[in-house]
């Protein structure tokens, strides 16, 4: 033990040069030979003699000394040291060989890396909350739109479930705070019981919410995200306890989030919700969203599973009318935030694997042909002695240089698209906004490249090992069986990379299609020329329990329809007089922004009641006159709005009034056989309601969508005060935006403009994850076609050099010129054509992956398979026909005189 | 007759116990002495001792210095230490018990040898 270890530091000092030195050693084996020499000529040897007897019996010099190096430091470290050494010159001597090595792999295990940084982030890491595991989200799997849950059901879905621990919902408040240099605008949730303790969050500020804290008398308190406690207080960290003014409320700050917790991912502030002490009378109105639950410690997902759909099952009993169209369930909450990005994610880490894979055919190609090549120098390294071990060892080392190299390159590849992914993906991926290459990421890096490498360096080194001394110096080996194992071997990489790029280059190309029919989709208006923005009027209280009183509210308030009324026609008047306004309209929710959706249910008067798991479902919009004008949505049949549908705050007597609603052409179609005009309908109001116009389908959410048939109802019959302008001008965009906020700060100064942008904007964002997949996969599919290229020339060129000699015969014997390109080409198609048939199957296997993500095209689209197919067949007959056309050009003398 | 190779654990036993048996000497003269000791069945050459002797040094057992030989020559003399003495003990109780054993089984029947 003692003596290994002092072994050990000797050797060390012996690697590093602090022990003896070569001369000395030389030293000691001189005198050796001496004494040797001296004892011969004793015994009476002539001088002669005596040398030569000593340096016999001494065993050979150079062996000796070789050894003894080998004793005094670790021969394996200084020896592939020294192969490296040899391998950077060799490298050097073929730079443009390197260099396509190297390229190669830095592009696969770039690609490679940031695409795993994102997979890792998204699907394998773990939640960023301690009991990430155990939450479950609840989804509703009835007819009904959105996974939401009213109050009572909230309650009931813990209550009467005992797998749960905790249950909680959040609605979502749009609030503005007033008191700093500018008005600003924040996303609330309001949210039930211990929010952050179901969570397993630990704050970094001060405490969570807990049940405590709801209710109307209570101290209204706030906790605020990290983003928001740098952002807005700087980073404070005595904030716990201060004041902060919402809507014009006080609220106390008691907490900070920590930089990991944003959930729901929009949350500035979390405030404690106000139950409403009535809570049966809300049955039906779902208002908090998707509820929450914690299953508890020791229950599985199954068995919680199980009693939530026997709860599920409960309520629909119990309330057959509120529960109509409903039907809840859980899912992992994982599952729900990684939602259809998830098959987004896996479409491109395929993609990415087979560019790595295609990657590693062709440097393990290059490498093959570079290694057959090198038959001969390999030959006479085998000749003079050294060990196929040691040949082989040499050859894995010129790899591991190459794959470091391309290792390093791809690193720094890598963290570019990691960048570039989360500054353009956030929106498309849900939980990409946190992305950083992490040490997992380098260790999965590393170990791709290391394979890699290996690999690469382990084809030609078994072929090196295999081969025949004689063999390989014999007029350059040709005809030897070898030769043909790694010909064939060559061709099946090369016919592996076929099969691997095909389905990228369809995939590719359907994905384009797909793109590029999307964003040609008429959504039903014209978004171009059109700027919207929200501004959210101040209320007290929240939701559902205003707060009618005001008490020790500051600022200006919006209690009453009349007030709201009153801001929108001002702002409309002034958007309208804006220089360059075409037409002006105000609306909640403008179509792709994120309050677009918003459903209900229509009856008409004079049909059958809907039964009640069909209901009418519309989506209901809200629109001010010159609505339709100004987003170019054309009225069909009717009338717009007009300035003469008044509302009841105005009239003395309500019942004289005319409820006026205009319907979409799919809603007259669908709900009131064709003809909607004149038609009486009930809709959330006790009132009736008049149709009195048809206008154009629209698209609300998404350009892959179907236009639902829609309900509009007149912006000041019932006023909101989440308010929508749209603004079509003729001016240019900053004057615009400029103009806007102006006209706002002159009505209430102390009100924020939010989500103010283009409209075009808000469209196109919602083809982001189109567009990415389809970028990111093209660019795979560039990538590896080129790659295949290569492979192919690569392989054809060398083919050639191995039959020079043959066809150099042929060309002597008078074999016209294109017949041997034919000859050299046709065997190169016929393995292509091969290839190329299995590229198809694996596609076609593949392509329920894609289905997904495509719109206006299907994944086994026949046109597209061929159309990728002949591209193809096309880049590989070129690459094989520019070294099948030098072979054909060559002097047959030449060709035919040996190396 | 052929000469048969060392073995590597065995040739440090040897180097030891010549160390013991003569004092300080030089690798030629460690050299001969085994040869001489082996009745010459034994062939050394460089390449087998002089690593042999350094990896002795490296251990610790012998140590090693530059002087003059008996012929006016400068050679290298190795001596053993105090720590090679106890292992040169170790060494041979294990050498016996291995031979003994080895001995058992090249010897089924006892009195044969």
């Amino acid at each position: 033990m003692i003596a290994s270890m002092r072994r050990l530091i000797a050797r060390l000092r012996g690697t590093v040069g602090g022990a003896r030195s070569d001369g000395d050693v030389a030293a000691e084996l001189d005198a050796h030979i001496a004494m040797a020499t001296d004892a011969n000529l004793a015994r009476g040897k002539s001088p002669d003699d005596a040398l030569r007897a000593a340096l016999l019996a001494a065993g050979g010099v150079e062996q000796a000394k070789e050894a003894f190096r080998d004793q005094r430091g670790f021969p394996a470290v200084e020896s592939i040291v020294r192969d490296a050494r040899f391998a950077l010159r060799s490298l050097r001597k073929n730079p443009g060989f390197a260099a396509t090595i190297v390229l190669t792999l830095a592009l696969s295990i770039g690609a490679t890396t940031a695409m795993f940084t994102v997979v890792n982030g998204v699907l394998l890491d773990p939640l960023p909350f301690a009991n990430g595991n155990r939450l479950v989200w609840t989804v509703n799997r009835g007819t009904r739109p959105y996974d939401a849950m009213s109050p009572p059901d909230v309650h009931d879905w813990g209550a009467l479930n005992d797998a749960f621990e905790a249950v909680s919902g959040w609605t979502v408040s749009q609030v503005d705070v007033v008191g700093g240099a500018a008005p600003v605008h924040l996303t609330a949730v309001d949210v039930i019981g211990n929010w952050f303790t179901m969570f397993g969050v630990r704050m970094a500020l001060g405490r969570g919410l807990v049940a405590g804290d709801e209710g109307l008398g209570k101290p209204k308190v706030a906790v605020v995200s990290y983003g928001l406690w740098r952002r807005q207080f700087g980073g404070d960290r005595s904030i716990v306890g201060k004041p902060m003014l919402l809507d014009g409320t006080k609220y106390t700050i008691v907490g900070v989030a920590p930089r990991s917790f944003q959930f729901p991912n929009d949350a500035d502030i979390w405030r404690p919700t106000i139950p409403n002490p009535q809570l049966e009378s809300l049955r039906g109105n779902r208002f908090y969203r998707g509820p929450v639950a914690l299953i508890k410690r020791g229950v599985s997902f199954d068995e919680a599973r199980r009693k939530a759909r026997l709860v599920n099952a409960q309520l629909r009993a119990a309330y057959p009318e509120a529960q109509q169209g409903l039907d809840f369930d859980i899912q992992p909450l994982r599952d729900h935030l990684v939602g259809s990005t998830g098959r987004l994610i896996t479409i491109l880490f395929g993609a990415v694997g087979m560019l790595l894979l295609i990657a590693c055919a062709n440097v393990a190609t290059l490498l093959l042909v570079r290694a057959t090549g090198r038959g001969s120098e390999i030959g006479i390294r085998l000749a003079l002695g050294a060990g196929a071990g040691r040949v082989a060892r040499q050859l894995i080392v010129e790899s591991l240089i190459l794959a470091a190299v391309g290792a390093m390159l791809g690193f720094l590849l890598a963290e570019a698209g990691v960048r570039v992914i989360a500054s353009h993906a956030a929106s498309a991926v849900a939980l990409a906004s946190g992305l950083s290459i992490d040490w997992t990421v380098l260790v999965f890096a590393t170990a791709v490249t290391v394979l890699a490498g290996l690999g690469f360096g382990l084809a030609p080194a078994l072929q090196a090992a295999r081969t025949d001394v004689v063999d390989a110096l014999k007029a350059g080996g040709r005809a030897s069986s070898m030769r043909r194992a790694a010909s064939r071997l060559r061709h099946a990489l090369v016919a592996l990379e076929i099969v691997l790029v095909l389905p990228l280059l369809i995939g590719a190309s359907l994905l384009a299609h797909s793109f590029a029919r999307l964003v040609d989709v008429n959504p039903g208006f014209r978004a171009d020329q059109v700027a919207t923005f929200d501004v959210t009027l101040p209320r007290c209280g929240t939701g559902w329990a205003p707060d009618t009183t005001c008490a020790g509210v500051q600022g200006t308030t919006y209690m009453t329809e009349a007030s709201v009324a009153g801001f929108g026609r001002q702002l409309l008047d002034r958007l309208r007089a804006m220089p360059g306004t075409q037409s002006a309209a105000i609306s909640m929710g403008a179509p792709f922004s994120d309050w677009a959706l918003n459903q209900g249910t229509i009856t008409v008067v004079g049909e059958p009641r809907p039964p009640l798991d069909h209901p009418n479902i519309v989506e209901a919009k809200i629109a001010s006159p010159d609505y339709f004008r100004t987003l170019g949505i054309p009225i069909l049949r009717g009338r717009d709005f007009t300035d003469q549908d008044r509302a009841k705050y105005t009239e003395r007597n309500a019942h004289e009034i005319l409820w006026v609603a205009i319907v979409s052409e799919s809603a007259e179609r669908k709900y009131f056989r064709g003809n909607a005009i004149g038609k009486q309908i009930a809709f959330a109001q006790d009132a009736t309601m008049e149709i009195v116009g048809v206008v154009g389908d629209t698209k609300t959410e998404s350009l892959d969508g179907r236009p639902e048939p829609a309900l509009y109802t007149a912006f000041f019959q019932s006023p909101v005060y989440y308010i929508t302008g749209l603004v079509r001008s003729s001016a240019d965009p900053g004057t615009v935006v400029r103009g806007i906020r102006a006209q706002i700060a002159q009505i209430d100064p102390a009100l924020p403009v939010y989500h103010l942008r283009p409209m075009r904007d808000a469209v196109d964002a919602s083809a982001a994850r189109q567009q990415l997949a389809a970028g990111v996969v093209g660019g795979f599919a560039l990538a590896a076609l080129v790659l295949a290229m290569i492979g192919i020339y690569g392989v054809t060129a060398h083919t050639v050099r191995d039959r020079q000699r043959e066809l150099g015969i042929r060309i002597a014997l008078g074999a016209p010129r294109g017949r041997i390109v034919g000859l050299v080409v046709r065997d190169g198609a016929l393995l292509v054509a091969v290839a190329i048939v299995a590229g198809i199957a694996v596609s076609a296997a593949g392509s329920r992956v894609i289905g997904g993500l495509l719109y206006g095209i299907a994944s086994t689209d026949v046109e597209t398979y061929a159309a990728a197919s002949a591209v193809l067949a096309v880049v590989a007959v070129v690459a094989a026909w520019i070294p099948a056309r030098r072979a054909a050009r060559v002097d047959p003398m030449i060709a035919m005189r040996p190396e | 007759m052929p000469k048969l190779d060392v073995q590597q654990g065995t040739l440090a036993l040897m180097i030891l116990k010549t160390l013991d048996l003569l004092g300080a000497t030089h690798g030629y003269g460690i050299g001969r002495r085994i040869e001489e000791t082996s009745r010459n069945k034994l062939s050394l050459n460089y390449g087998t001792l002089y690593p042999a002797l350094l990896k002795l040094e490296q251990e610790g057992f012998i140590s090693g210095e530059w002087g003059v030989s008996e012929n006016n020559r400068r050679a290298r003399f190795y001596a053993i230490t105090k720590a090679g003495r106890k292992q040169l003990v170790r060494e041979t109780r294990a050498w016996k018990e291995t031979s003994t054993v080895i001995g058992f089984f090249l010897a089924p029947r006892r009195g044969d040898a």
